[in-house]
């Protein structure tokens, strides 16, 4: 069976209403190249929205005598010419300003060809912010194992992505902030 | 059903790699272009002694059964040979942009840090450079078409390392062919003159 007809799996956490007291003091997101296994991390937490649990399985699955050291290189911010039209996508709740931009910017399309699944979660920080991860994994490549993005959204009669970042997941090891 | 389409796992010098390639037949499947990587790990520091057979077995076991890929890159080649990976008549997994239109060539060695000019590098080098020129005589492709993987844009990445230079590699294609093809048509200059 051809890749292109597996399943894709997507799934969509819109975390509302529930944003902690000390939402504006939200913990920081877990530590670019961090070892630590991700998993246990639990969920409807800042800290938990982040968490690529893929990759505690990719280094238990890579062999010893490949040598590699997968990690993760660190937030940066996406290049403007690659959010083209992006004022111009809102929703009326976070959750669905985040699918539309996963379809509008094109990053869904990976799905089903280069990649293999797109987990998104949203995180409110408090009534009229929000933060989005869109959590790609599984790419056919061999040097970058995933890619994340994080939008920072916020409410203005709708809501509206202000901030986008994008991350990546490096199967072999990060070399001076990219993948190997 | 594993859906695999297994590997060749056979090294070859260069010109019993370019034998090998004519008797190739592209049906079903044929490449617009080759993708040129580097594995960063293994370094060639960490294979002192090139690849072996064993290596291409365990690769092949973490593409199929680890990552559940249904192919490699095409070529892994180091200092001393060129090791054919995924059959060159299949499409191979390697660049998530191009794996299905591109060959994808794999150099043994951390061309960040390592020299890709000198010593072994240099080795692996002129080795690629065989290994391309041969696939883009055969396969009719314009040397000026290769690509280095950091050139994907879905992805951002140090592959190769800053000391594969791509236009010095496509230079080296172009001139190692016209040193075995050179002769085979003549220059414009050699032509009789029309009145």
């Amino acid at each position: 069976m051809s890749n292109r007809f597996l399943l894709v799996f997507g799934v969509l956490l819109v975390a509302h209403g529930c944003a902690a007291p000390d939402a504006e003091r939200a913990p920081p997101a877990q530590a670019a190249d961090s070892v630590q296994p991700q998993a246990a991390i639990a969920q409807w937490s800042r800290e938990a929205l982040e968490v690529q649990p893929r990759m505690d399985a990719l280094r238990s699955a890579i062999p010893a005598d490949l040598g590699y050291t997968p990690g993760t290189t660190q937030w940066v911010a996406v290049d403007s010419t690659s959010l083209i039209g992006i004022d111009t996508v809102t929703a009326d709740t976070p959750g669905a300003l985040l699918s539309a931009l996963a379809m509008s910017l094109g990053w869904a399309d990976v799905l089903g060809d280069a990649a293999w699944e797109q987990t998104t979660r949203v995180w409110m920080q408090d009534d009229v912010q929000a933060v989005g991860v869109v959590l790609q994994w599984g790419f056919q490549d061999d040097s970058v194992a995933g890619r994340d993005f994080r939008v920072h959204m916020r409410l203005d009669g709708v809501w509206r992505a202000h901030t986008v970042e994008q991350r990546f997941h490096c199967a072999r090891r990060v070399t001076d902030g990219e993948c190997a | 059903m594993s859906n695999w389409k297994g590997i060749v796992g056979r090294s070859f010098t260069t010109s019993e790699f370019d034998r090998y390639c004519h008797e190739l037949e592209w049906h079903t499947w044929r490449p617009s272009f080759i993708v040129l990587h580097n594995t960063a790990i293994p370094s060639l520091a960490q294979r002192p002694n090139g690849f072996t057979q064993q290596h291409m077995r365990n690769l092949e076991a973490f593409y199929r059964d680890k990552q559940k890929w249904r192919a490699g890159p095409h070529l892994f080649i180091d200092d001393r040979n060129i090791w054919v990976f995924t059959p060159l008549t299949v499409s191979g997994t390697h660049s998530p942009s191009w794996n299905k239109i591109a060959l994808g060539i794999e150099m043994l060695g951390d061309y960040e840090t390592e020299s890709f000019d000198t010593g072994r590098g240099a080795q692996v080098r002129a080795n690629t450079v065989a290994a391309i020129a041969t696939l883009t005589a055969i396969l009719g492709l314009d040397p000026e078409s290769m690509k280095v993987h950091r050139e994907d844009q879905l992805t951002t990445h140090k592959c190769p390392g800053k000391n594969v230079r791509k236009l010095e590699v496509i230079q080296a294609v172009q001139d190692l062919l016209v040193e075995r093809h050179g002769g085979d048509h003549p220059a414009d200059e050699d032509l009789p003159l029309e009145d």
